[in-house]
């Protein structure tokens, strides 16, 4: 039988391993939590040359001291001895710093490899380095390598097949005498510990004892200056430089960034030009959303003629199609944002737009880059929900995902004006505004208040020391592959939401008569009526308020249905509202200002819809706090209700 | 002494002594930035982090972290 190969992918966050993952795995991966643990894992397999490969990319960590919970996981899963090959992944045009991994990881027995990865860059930078040499001095397989040129895969996994085979492992002998030299803490432990580690174990003596050490302030400081030596000795003479430095228009930009007075402005520009970038590439595969929208009435015609029965008629026609209209329109957003911030990313400029946003967002326990996938938010909830992959911790990661659902979408922003004129006039406009500016933030501190200390816990932020990486050159084709898995990924899941929920609704709100008063949403409507009435709106308006959760475009549908022609159905959304006659006008003579003003608002920061739920699901892989996120957004939206409409009251 | 939060930008400093909690010097390490470590200061900015390069590396390190890293002028 051909042997099975157990992988182990260990480096700091921006070393490209989660590129080397993605690549080599494609679809074939398994993506959830470390059980009970707030951590992500992820487990893969690929089969190349006959010869399969489970790889685990190990949670990103700085280093193995066992500070954070990533960090003893990491450690854990290679002292179990799961893997047979570690397969280090240092970045080589910081070659220097990043190599402090793998001196964390001498004294580990588990054969390792070592990838140099990012070699195009540091050639680029015209750094050239000796892998050779490095590969004499360690005797282990060092493989220079780019992550993102998958031609370069097969070199890698026959140097992880080599080490595995001839069991090469790291000396730690070199690294002892450092240890021994200028640590006395680990002279301390060493002199314990020596005798008593087992031969088998994982991790021998001489890592052992460092990090026993390094528990405390002396030992954490001599362990790590012992570590540094040990990389300075290990890289003299591997690396030469002739001193290149990044294109003139890169670097002016930079100037740009890091500039005291107008930084911030040019990061928010760069952030808004990448969204219209994404709109534009998106645009081509957002239009396959008007395909059905168009096709309904034919199909609608067509289907009749063929004797198919009328309520059957009316949800192909105009359930189906909108639930296909909604999620192709949506997906081609998702691509066009995973593609632009792929391409930020591996640019650079994510990592800056986080040193010029890190203040503001720390103070929501967040780091700064997630403020692209924020401001990706206002055209679609989706897109700042699956964005938000550039947080490398998971906690902070379903934070930042809870509270992109306060930034209210594209379709939310257009609908809310419209209704809002109708019933106000211009003042509408002005409340609307004024929701905007005060709310978003409000309802994110309040949300970073609730959720913050469980998911990013004071003690456990990280962002405190970030490197700016130097600008990459980005490589589209695996940037294409991954924003394409995740547009049919999204899409898959996006249809299977919507779908349960619009056959609820279209079901409810069926009416054979034609008729809304003849529909069991009529019938519940009514018996809600007190509860929701308690909450500042009329059934009405509760019930177009519930629609907004399966989309926001809906609002205007049920409002049409409810309020307006008999003839308007909830799902006649796409051309529906419109062709029906009905103008929101309608409203401002049935409803009163303070109710409006607390549906308005309760939609405003409600639950985005629920294929952003469905989006939160895949993304977090956590059912507790998919429900927990919603539920929270739900309660907040009845509450704002409440207090803004008996607020209002007394007020108007 | 000084600590990295005074230095003027272009100076080059080098690292005297670093407090804080273990996690704080861990981190510290995990990018060389321990006693006798040399770093040049690019950038620092009022209420921005100051922007180092060491270790073939542009380091932004807020502020708070940085009044941890006493340093010594050495260019």
């Amino acid at each position: 039988m051909a042997r099975t190969y157990s992988i182990a992918l260990l480096g700091q966050p921006n070393s490209g391993k989660s590129t080397l993952f993605n690549g080599l795995t494609g679809s074939h991966q398994r993506v959830g939590n470390w059980p009970g643990k707030t951590v992500e894992k992820k487990l893969g397999t690929c089969e190349r040359g006959g010869v399969t490969y489970t790889i685990c990319d190990l949670p990103g960590a700085y280093s193995l001291s066992a500070m954070s919970e990533e960090e003893r996981i990491t450690q854990e899963y290679i002292a179990n001895g799961e893997a047979d090959v570690v397969l280090i992944m240092v970045d080589a045009s910081q070659l220097t710093r990043s190599m402090y991994m793998l001196a964390d990881y001498v004294g580990g027995r588990v054969p390792c490899v070592l990838a140099l990865n990012m070699m195009d860059v540091a050639e680029g930078q015209g750094k050239r380095i000796d892998s050779q040499l490095v590969e004499q001095r360690l005797g282990i397989p060092v493989v220079p390598f780019v992550a993102n040129d998958p031609s370069r895969f097969d070199g890698l996994l026959a140097a992880v097949r080599r080490a595995a085979d001839e069991k090469l492992v790291l000396s730690s002998d070199d690294l002892a005498k450092l240890y021994e030299q200028h640590s006395p803490e680990w002279k301390q432990a060493y002199d314990r510990l020596a005798l008593t580690v087992a031969d088998d174990a994982r991790f021998d003596a001489v890592w052992q004892s460092a990090h026993e050490a390094s528990a405390d302030h002396d030992g954490a400081v001599s362990c790590g200056t012992a570590r540094l030596l040990w990389v300075d000795q290990l890289l003299e003479g591997v690396q030469s430089e002739a001193g290149d430095k990044a294109p003139a228009f890169l670097t002016r930009l930079d100037a740009a960034l890091m500039n005291p007075r107008w930084g911030q402005l040019v990061g928010i520009l760069v952030c808004l030009g990448a969204l219209l970038g994404a709109m534009i590439i998106g645009a081509p595969l957002m239009m396959l959303g008007q395909v059905p929208a168009l096709l309904s009435t034919p199909l609608a015609t067509a289907l009749t003629a063929l004797g198919v029965p009328a309520f059957i008629v009316d949800f192909i026609a105009s359930g189906l199609m909108t639930v296909c209209y909604f999620t192709l329109s949506m997906g081609g957003f998702v691509f066009g944002v995973a593609l632009v911030f792929g391409v930020l990313d591996e640019v650079g400029l994510v990592a800056r737009i986080s040193y010029l946003f890190d203040g503001t967002m720390s103070k929501l326990g967040l780091p700064g880059k997630v403020m692209m996938p924020f401001l990706s938010g206002f055209g679609c909830n989706i897109a700042s929900v699956t964005g938000m992959r550039v947080v490398d911790s998971w906690g902070q990661r379903v934070l930042a995902i809870a509270l992109s659902w306060a930034v209210p979408c594209g379709s939310t922003i257009s609908v809310i004006p419209t209704i809002a004129y109708a019933i106000f006039g211009f003042g509408g406009m002005l409340a609307t505004l004024l929701m905007l500016a005060v709310g978003i933030p409000l309802v994110m501190l309040l949300t970073a208040k609730v959720f913050g200390n469980k998911l990013a816990p004071e003690s456990e932020r990280a962002g405190l020391i970030m490197e700016l990486p130097p600008y990459h050159k980005p490589r589209m084709k695996p940037l294409l592959a991954l924003a394409f898995r995740r547009y049919t990924g999204i899409l898959k899941r996006a249809f299977k939401t919507i779908s349960v929920v619009a056959v609820v609704f279209w079901a409810l709100s069926y009416s054979a008569t034609g008729v809304i008063t003849d529909s069991t949403m009529y019938a519940i409507g009514s018996a809600l009526e007190p509860v929701s009435r308690f909450f500042g709106m009329g059934w009405k308006l509760f019930m177009a308020f519930l629609a907004g959760v399966l989309a926001k475009e809906a609002v205007l549908g049920a409002l049409a249905a409810l309020y307006g022609s008999a003839s308007g159905t909830l799902f006649a959304t796409v051309s529906g509202a419109a062709a029906a006659g009905f103008s929101p006008a309608v409203l401002a003579t049935q409803v009163s200002g303070p109710e409006a003003l607390a549906f308005l608002s309760a939609l405003m920061f409600n639950i985005p819809c629920v294929i952003v739920i469905g989006a939160t699901h895949s993304e977090t892989h956590s059912t507790k706090w998919t429900v927990l996120i919603s539920v929270f957004y739900f309660c907040l939206a009845l509450c704002i209700s409440f207090c803004v409409y008996h607020v209002a009251s007394l007020v108007m | 002494m000084k600590t990295l939060d005074n230095v003027a930008p272009g100076k080059q400093v080098r690292i005297e002594r670093v407090d804080g909690d273990v996690r704080l010097l861990t981190r510290l390490s995990s990018v060389g930035l321990v006693p006798g470590a040399v770093v040049q200061v690019e950038r620092n900015d009022r209420n921005r982090p100051v922007l180092v390069f060491e270790r073939d590396t542009r380091l932004a390190i807020n502020r708070q972290e940085c009044a941890h890293i006493q340093v010594e002028e050495v260019a």
